[in-house]
């Protein structure tokens, strides 16, 4: 079955830069984008004076894993402070309406990761926002990182039960711990040459760290101002891939993140100023992170804010000194490389997945811009 | 002095006036109008500039807490019927000044108790900078925040007092409206009942928070005859509200992705009633009480998109109006602030370009109370 997107401005954030064209999908996929293309066979969908961007990838989510109407939550094992051998795909809902007004909002695919009540808290997926009704058919890869959190979310877990973590110190402590089983782990698999015998039992939760130490996946840290140090120390020191979610205060620490070389999805804002983890809340430092080569990727924290804020932030990092293609490729590219899922989704290139969301307006130029249809393996789920 | 040349003027009133003048002196707009001139001013520039009214948050919690996390001073949760009570004693000036809400155009908002009791005491409203407390203080004891939602039966009903369910929290609202009524000499000397008398008699209005419109309609009916300006606040439910609603309805924060029922909002419905004249106005806070400054003002924004949407024909200077001159008309302040009028309050933000049609709009120059808080080219 063909597709034939008409009369946009397509924004590929890819190769082919901005262009007005024609974009041809077959069987899911695009295969070109040009102008006047024409395709007898194809399905018209008329898109005269819309913007089509890639379909809006959020790098750090939650969305799935509340139910709201019941209160209830399964994202956070709260049992104990390293959790790392749970799935958040476990605790994930396909019908959850925070599906559908991630398609309203534009975002196609989400980075869905455990909550931060536990130093580490399980396995990130990579989901899309529609498909055949199971999680299964909607998620795209299934070890995006090892979700991990700093400060006072684990703090006020444990803390509370008089148990550790109830510091900073006893987070760090927590995670290096961990990491040294993790170590201990690797070494007796290495001296077992291979020798079942010799091999130590199988422990998922050190197995998925030493995943992380083989550089298979990042440690998804979520960490605001000072923390970010502590961070980069752990990882300097165990030698672990990372990114730096939330990232509040990451102002004050750009030569430091810009040494570490690790990507930082920012967000969100819009809480009120306060001590210690919210004393800066600072989206003007994307802009600063993004000039000196940092690959930076915005979020919500789904669903902490309803969707389509995350198209309101990217406006912001405009208004605070992100360049407006640079502030949508923080929505769309950047995310899909930070996640690892850049060969199929992120920017509009023949071959990619045919996420598409179809704007009436500039998103994040535009405050009133609103989505007309969104589009997901070629198929419009959206229409607005 | 202070004389701010040649800008569109929003005046908050739904007037766009292009390349006008504007004079401020003591604290006040003393003239609008084309080529002014006053030789002691000192002049700021704004050709191609959108000159507008400071917003108004008409039900925040500002300054009454340190920030997220801390212990709010606006929330005494021991007594579901509180309305003594006055947030003026949990104001602190300095916290509502350390979130610099100007940086998103905020110069004013109602700072009232929280939501979590069925009367919970008189709100103020403060301007968001000032060299001292009394300057700040728009009004004080401007309006008696009351609560209907399911907050008010978590917080008690989990304890197992009054009230647990809607029956409770109507009945112990009826029951003060009857003590109010009685003619007893030791009810009349009762504080709650004082504090409550000026709300009856229509001299102070109850806005209330309410999870749907059977609330709404409870709230009414326990209140019976007495002439009440009743503002409607954090109510989504608008199919069977009150078709009047002549006093107002406040939207709770529409950003909040926690919150089941600000899904729920038909905003066909809400466009009809803003068409009709009801006069609605917007606000960052609802079931989160420490939203950041930024929140005002995506509120507006996801309004418009959904005016977008539908095609419903309400424009930016409708909007501007729902977070200016609505609040404080809703907070019967409107003598003083909410519009850029002679003889009002000179409240007044300076933006580069219109903060409702583009987010490449900064704030340049603020100016509250006649004061540069903020910026400004001056010579």
């Amino acid at each position: 079955m063909k597709k034939l997107i008409t009369g946009a401005q397509v924004i590929t954030m890819g190769p082919q830069g901005t262009l007005k064209g024609n974009i041809l999908i077959e069987d899911g996929k695009i295969v070109r984008i040009e102008a006047d293309l024409q395709d007898a066979q194809a399905e018209v969908i008329d898109a005269q004076g819309l913007i089509a961007i890639p379909g809006i990838v959020d790098a750090h989510s939650h969305i799935g894993g509340f139910d709201l109407a019941a209160g209830t939550q399964d994202v956070n094992e709260m049992v104990n402070n390293i959790t790392a051998e749970v799935e958040v795909i476990d605790g994930l809902d396909p019908h959850s309406p925070s599906f559908h007004q991630a398609l309203a909002a534009g975002i196609t695919c989400s980075a869905i990761a455990p909550g931060s009540g536990n130093v580490i808290g399980g396995l990130v997926c990579a989901v899309k926002s529609a498909g055949q009704g199971t999680i299964e058919s909607m998620c795209i890869k299934r070890d995006v990182a090892l979700k991990a959190a700093m400060g006072g979310n684990p703090k006020g877990v444990y803390g509370k039960r008089n148990q550790m973590p109830m510091t900073r110190m006893g987070v760090a402590a927590v995670l290096r711990q961990y990491f040294c089983d993790v170590q201990d782990y690797m070494k007796q698999q290495e001296e077992a040459q291979g020798d079942p015998k010799k091999m130590p039992k199988k422990d998922v939760r050190l197995e998925n760290g030493a995943r992380v130490l083989r550089h298979q996946m990042p440690v998804k840290m979520h960490c605001t101002q000072f923390d970010m140090i502590t961070v980069i120390e752990l990882a300097r020191q165990f030698g672990f891939d990372f990114t730096l979610d939330h990232a509040w205060g990451a102002s004050d620490y750009l030569d430091e993140i810009v040494q570490a070389g690790c990507p930082v999805i920012f967000g969100p804002i819009g809480v009120a100023k306060g001590f210690g983890e919210s004393v800066k809340v600072d989206i003007e430092s994307v802009a600063q992170l993004n000039r000196r080569g940092v690959l930076c990727a915005i979020m919500t924290d789904g669903p902490v804010y309803q969707p389509w804020l995350i198209v309101e932030q990217a406006g912001e990092a405009v208004r605070y000194g992100t360049s407006h293609e640079d502030a949508l490729r923080m929505l769309t590219i950047n995310p899909a490389k930070i996640i690892g899922c850049d060969d199929r989704i992120g920017s509009l290139e023949p071959g990619k997945d045919a996420d598409i969301a179809l704007f009436d307006g500039m998103p994040a130029l535009d405050p009133s811009a609103v989505v007309r249809k969104t589009m997901v393996n070629g198929e419009v789920v959206y229409e607005g | 002095m202070i004389l701010i040349r040649k800008g569109t003027i929003h005046n908050g009133l739904g007037q766009v006036l292009k390349q006008t003048d504007l004079l401020i002196d003591h604290g006040q707009i003393i003239r609008i109008g084309k080529d002014l001139t006053a030789k002691e001013a000192t002049v700021i520039e704004a050709e191609g500039k959108c000159v507008m009214p400071g917003f108004i948050d008409p039900m925040s919690s500002w300054g009454t807490s340190a920030g997220r996390g801390q212990k709010a001073d606006n929330e005494e949760n021991s007594d579901p019927l509180t309305p003594q009570l006055d947030s003026m004693d949990a104001f602190d000036p300095q916290s509502m000044m350390y979130q610099q809400l100007w940086e998103y155009g905020i110069t004013a908002a109602a700072v009232l108790p929280g939501d979590k009791n069925i009367l919970g005491g008189t709100g103020s409203v403060w301007k968001s900078w000032g060299r001292d407390p009394k300057t700040m203080c728009v009004a004080e004891k401007a309006v008696m925040r009351g609560s209907a939602k399911a907050a008010v039966k978590k917080t008690y009903g989990s304890r197992n007092v009054a009230p647990m369910t809607r029956m409770g929290l109507f009945s112990a609202l009826r029951q003060m409206v009857a003590q109010c009524e009685s003619k007893e000499e030791k009810e009349a000397r009762d504080p709650k009942v004082l504090a409550m008398k000026p709300v009856l008699a229509g001299e102070l209005p109850l806005l209330m928070s309410c999870d749907k419109a059977m609330d709404v309609r409870n709230v009414e009916r326990a209140l019976g005859e007495h002439p009440v300006r009743l503002i409607v606040a954090d109510c989504y439910e608008l199919e069977g509200l009150p078709s009047g609603l002549q006093h107002g309805l406040i939207l709770g924060d529409l950003t909040d992705g926690f919150n089941e029922r600000n899904l729920q909002l038909d905003y066909g419905q809400l466009f009809e009633r803003i068409r009709q004249g009801q006069p609605v106005a917007l606000s960052a806070f609802g079931d989160n009480s420490s939203p950041g400054r930024e929140i005002l003002l995506w509120n507006a924004h996801g309004l418009l998109r959904q005016a977008r949407r539908l095609k419903a024909g309400i424009d930016a200077e409708q909007v501007l109006q729902m977070m200016t001159s609505i609040p404080a008309r809703l907070l019967q302040v409107s003598d003083r602030i909410g519009a850029l009028r002679e003889g009002m309050d000179a409240d007044v933000v300076i933006w580069s370009d219109h903060p409702l049609m583009t987010f490449d709009a900064h704030p340049e120059a603020v100016i509250i109370s006649g004061e540069r808080v903020k910026g400004g080219e001056a010579r």
